[in-house]
């Protein structure tokens, strides 16, 4: 009888304990980088491959993927996930290279104080106010639509030139 | 240790190659621009995540990648006279100049030769040596104050994008023919090429080319990579100037040194005695004529 009693007492305490701490952040993210190199096949196309980044010089593509897993039982909350990269330094970003499927891209020409679309945002060139270049860039933000459940993957990618 | 080099690049020299392509487009047609970042930065990457869970927002960041840039051995000479330089013969010091910029992205040690042997059908300057600009005045001073004196052989050192002026005087062998002509060449052989592989003589066929690249040994402790002005197509680590001995030139001066009248004085009137000197000077070549420099004489009486 004693024993149920103190058995009973420990999972009651268990349970108060796992109910009063926080749900943890369950999304795991993890960034890789490789380099680009062209390389020619057997029918002399240019193949674009990647490969290892321990040899990089000045004028090297960097190719970055930034991968996240749902490791908790919950579902993230769809159109609540956002990813942020400010662009590495001495880098440019390289136009058009920023992907992810069932996400909408932003960039940011002040270092990540706003956001907007290719065709939005504006930088002063000689004291004239124009069109942002892909090299006037210095944050790509990516916004995930769809809900993310638990155990499932999800990536984005950019590629940028080393100056 | 170099990289194998074969005729058809690997994946790892093509992509090698391919970042040097991308700065050569800097550095070849614009001789004097660095390569960019400097050797051995670490270039990181962060990410960072904002989400929510039954509408409880969190934040998570990503791990930080870190890629290290490695050095480009890359360096300029060129001759800073646009032609060959008049020389007479013989000649003690006849004197060129050359400007040796480092183009890569690193500091680095560039050994300095001054190869004069190098002639066919030409005439190969007797003897040469090296002078650092060091003084601030432009041209090259010998002695107290004057510019550094260089060993042949020996290295100067070089930040990314730094430039150094290299004077040689060389000596012109007596009895050469009129227009005869010889080339010298200066080789700027970085240090790091000449350790990694033992080789320095850019006509070595084990010379590397570019794309080649010895690990650990860059500036800033990544790997050190041959550049571009290295390629046996347009080498540029070297250059070439030279002298062109002038045509035989007879330059004749006469001037009137003394007179003196019969009654003591040096007025000129009929009667005096002119005491003249003629200044005979040769130019160029004198093999064909063997006239003296200078030739002083008290010749011509009478006015």
């Amino acid at each position: 009888m004693i024993k149920m009693i103190r058995k009973t007492v420990v999972a009651l305490a268990t349970f108060a304990l796992m109910a009063a701490i926080p749900a943890v952040a369950s999304v795991e993210m993890n960034t890789a980088v490789q380099k680009v190199v062209i390389e020619e096949d057997e029918q002399g196309n240019n193949v674009r491959k990647l490969v290892s980044a321990d040899q990089v010089v000045p004028g090297d593509t960097l190719h970055y993927v930034i991968s996240f897993t749902n490791k908790g039982a919950n579902t993230v909350d769809s159109g609540s996930i956002v990813i942020t990269n400010p662009l590495p330094p001495d880098t440019v970003y390289l136009e058009g290279t920023a992907q992810g499927s069932g996400t909408e891209i932003t960039y940011s020409v002040d270092a990540g104080g706003t956001f907007g679309r290719t065709t939005e945002l504006t930088v002063l060139r000689e004291g004239e106010r124009v069109l942002a270049q892909a090299t006037d860039y210095t944050t790509i933000r990516w916004a995930f639509k769809p809900a993310l459940e638990a155990g499932k993957t999800g990536d984005v990618s950019f590629s940028v030139r080393l100056k | 240790m170099a990289n194998p080099v074969g005729k058809k690049a690997t994946g790892k020299k093509q992509g090698l190659m391919q970042g040097l392509l991308g700065v050569a487009s800097l550095v070849l047609p614009t001789f004097g621009f660095a390569a960019g970042t400097a050797a051995g930065t670490l270039i990181p990457n962060t990410a960072t995540m904002q989400f929510a869970i039954d509408g409880d927002s969190k934040n998570v960041r990503s791990n930080t990648t870190l890629t290290r840039v490695d050095e480009v051995l890359d360096v300029v000479v060129s001759p800073e006279q646009a032609d060959t330089v008049p020389i007479d013969s013989p000649m003690e010091a006849a004197q060129i100049s050359f400007l040796v910029t480092n183009t890569g992205n690193g500091v680095e040690a560039y050994r300095l030769f001054l190869d004069l042997n190098i002639n066919e059908g030409g005439f190969d300057p007797a003897r040469g040596e090296l002078f650092v600009e060091s003084n601030s005045v432009p041209g090259l001073q010998l002695g107290v104050g004057g510019d550094t004196p260089h060993v042949d052989g020996t290295s100067v050192m070089l930040a990314a994008d730094g430039s150094l002026t290299i004077h040689a005087t060389v000596v012109i062998p007596a009895a050469l023919a009129a227009y005869a002509e010889s080339r010298v060449r200066l080789r700027a052989v970085s240090s790091t090429i000449a350790a990694a592989s033992g080789v320095s003589d850019p006509e070595s066929a084990e010379f590397p080319p570019p794309g080649s690249s010895f690990t650990g040994i860059g500036d800033g402790g990544g790997n050190a990579a041959v550049g571009l002005t290295h390629q046996a197509e347009q080498p540029v680590f070297f250059a070439f100037s030279g002298f062109r001995v002038e045509a035989p030139l007879v330059l004749l001066d006469k001037t009137a040194v003394a007179v003196r009248a019969d009654d003591g004085s040096d007025a000129v009137r009929p009667g005096s005695v002119v005491d003249y000197r003629l200044k005979v000077e040769v130019r160029g070549s004198r093999d064909r004529h063997g006239g003296r420099n200078h030739v002083d004489r008290s010749a011509t009486r009478g006015a």
